[in-house]
């Protein structure tokens, strides 16, 4: 897909030049909407993206998936020659299709993820939620306190975050531990 | 604290389900989706971004205080405490939901361009985010990729190749979306029905008034619904449709419901209506049960063949 032209956020028509200023109280033409537009250069950049050369010669290094194209660039990971079309520009390194692919399923690159499991926030849904029926907390406050255990070091969010949700988690899976205690305790003594 | 190169650019935009938000990274922004449980990442290199366009929306607040409004009249005249106060407390919310929009300004709709996307900023729904935001990407995008007045860049945009896709440029193939069931089921329904109106009528009142009113909603219901999902039907699925439809409205007031409710209406008016009452015969005449009956088994017959027919020839 090619966008044509800048368009209005709300009609989604496009947007004539004039309007491109970065100054506020201009209205689309088509739907009146007030609108802010801000334009980079990477618009007025060619879109067409740089392909292949091919051998000239048979001295020359050629890439290691495309035998007839010439290399351009080393693979940063496994060395490899590669063509423009096989190189691929990672959190400024240049890797090969199978070492981004390697990279990608072994969640190297932190640029590369696209989401991660929020261990905490589940521990602490696991401690919160079940309380309300309070017999599931049988299963569940042990179940969170393993869950904490289980994934203190697991990755978390790649934005700041403290582990405080693990320590309410864990805070109120003693709390409700203690409590189970202390009911079998009273139903024991009871009945003695 | 987990170590972050990470600057916020946004307060969080929440929703039932959990929040987006802006970041901004090294050389990329970042849009966060996140479930609370998990957290989705989208990525925006400075290098890519072609331009940022926001708009400015609608105001919510008039419709708040329309509610507040009503809400505020249902609760002076509703007789009972509980509906009272039921109804001020409703009223009370949209006002402050109305007055807390009015204080966070416009809301807005910002879209990142880039040569592939267009992606819509949910973080960014607020004018006042929106000036904000740009106030410290645009110096972030322009480090990377330079700065070159407005005029310079329309000419220059005007001159580049363009990779257009031509009209005559063999296009992916169009991915028709499959047929509902919901008018089936209308005509299904009216089918069963068509035997429940002749049961109703044809015994007590109690009976009548416990199955018609069940009936008319259920028909009400799936026939908007019908209707609403019929816009890629044929044009004879359609016109059946809207028949069976107005028969269905029509149907309360003139037939089955007119034969029906008399009845029902005079039991009420009894000073102490007693059991007797309600076990007496309703008194539907031959010509208007067979009418009612005959309507829906009709219309039933006609659309289950016409849909059946329409899926035939789609070929599903």
């Amino acid at each position: 897909m090619t966008l044509q032209g800048i368009l209005c956020s709300a009609c989604l028509r496009p947007l004539p030049a004039e309007l491109w200023s970065g100054v506020e109280g201009q209205r689309c033409p088509d739907c009146s909407a007030p609108v802010l537009v801000k334009v980079f250069p990477a618009f007025a950049q060619s879109k067409i993206g740089s392909l292949p050369q091919p051998l000239a010669a048979d001295l020359e290094a050629s890439c290691f998936y495309h035998a007839q194209n010439r290399a351009s660039t080393p693979c940063d990971e496994c060395g490899r020659f590669l063509c423009s079309l096989c190189t691929l520009e990672i959190a400024g390194r240049t890797l090969c299709p199978i070492c981004f692919e390697a990279n990608l399923r072994g969640r190297k690159i932190q640029d590369l993820e696209s989401s991660r499991t929020m261990h905490d926030s589940i521990a602490l849904a696991l401690a919160i939620f079940p309380a309300f029926l309070i017999w599931p907390i049988l299963v569940t406050a042990p179940l969170t306190l393993f869950w904490i255990f289980r994934h203190w070091n697991s990755p978390r969010s790649i934005l700041p975050r403290t582990r405080v949700r693990f320590y309410f988690a864990g805070l109120i899976a003693l709390s409700e531990i203690g409590f189970i205690v202390v009911v079998i305790a009273a139903i024991f003594l009871v009945r003695r | 604290m987990t170590r972050s190169s990470y600057l916020r650019l946004s307060p969080k935009n929440r929703t039932f389900t959990g929040f987006s938000q802006a970041w901004l990274g090294s050389d990329h922004l970042l849009i966060v989706n996140s479930s609370r449980l998990v957290e989705r990442y989208q990525r925006f290199a400075f290098a890519d971004i072609q331009a940022i366009v926001v708009a400015e929306g609608g105001r919510r607040a008039i419709w708040q205080a329309a509610v507040a409004s009503v809400c505020f009249a249902f609760s002076m005249w509703v007789q009972f405490t509980f509906g009272k106060r039921f109804f001020a407390a409703i009223a009370l919310a949209a006002l402050l939901l109305a007055l807390l929009d009015i204080a966070r300004g416009p809301r807005c709709r910002c879209i990142l361009q880039t040569a592939v996307s267009g992606e819509r900023l949910y973080p960014i729904s607020r004018m006042r985010t929106a000036r904000s935001f740009l106030a410290i990407i645009t110096p972030a995008i322009e480090t990377v990729q330079g700065s070159v007045p407005v005029e310079d860049l329309a000419a220059q945009a005007a001159m580049t190749p363009q990779i257009a896709l031509a009209e005559s440029t063999a296009q992916p193939p169009a991915i028709e979306r499959p047929l509902g069931y919901t008018p089936e089921i209308l005509f299904g329904l009216l089918m069963l029905d068509s035997v429940l109106v002749f049961a109703a009528l044809r015994s007590t009142f109690t009976v009548a008034f416990g199955l018609l009113p069940t009936m008319y909603f259920a028909e009400f219901l799936i026939g908007i619904l019908a209707l609403v999902q019929s816009r890629t039907r044929s044009a004879t699925s359609v016109a059946v449709l809207i028949a069976a439809f107005l028969c269905v409205i029509i149907d309360p007031f003139a037939l089955s419901g007119a034969a029906a409710w008399p009845g029902v209406v005079a039991v009420f008016q009894q000073p102490s209506p007693d059991a007797a009452a309600w076990n007496n015969q309703i008194t539907a005449s031959s010509t208007t049960v067979f009418l009612a009956v005959g309507w829906r088994a009709a219309m039933a017959i006609t659309g289950l063949a016409v849909c059946h027919f329409e899926r035939t020839a789609k070929g599903e």
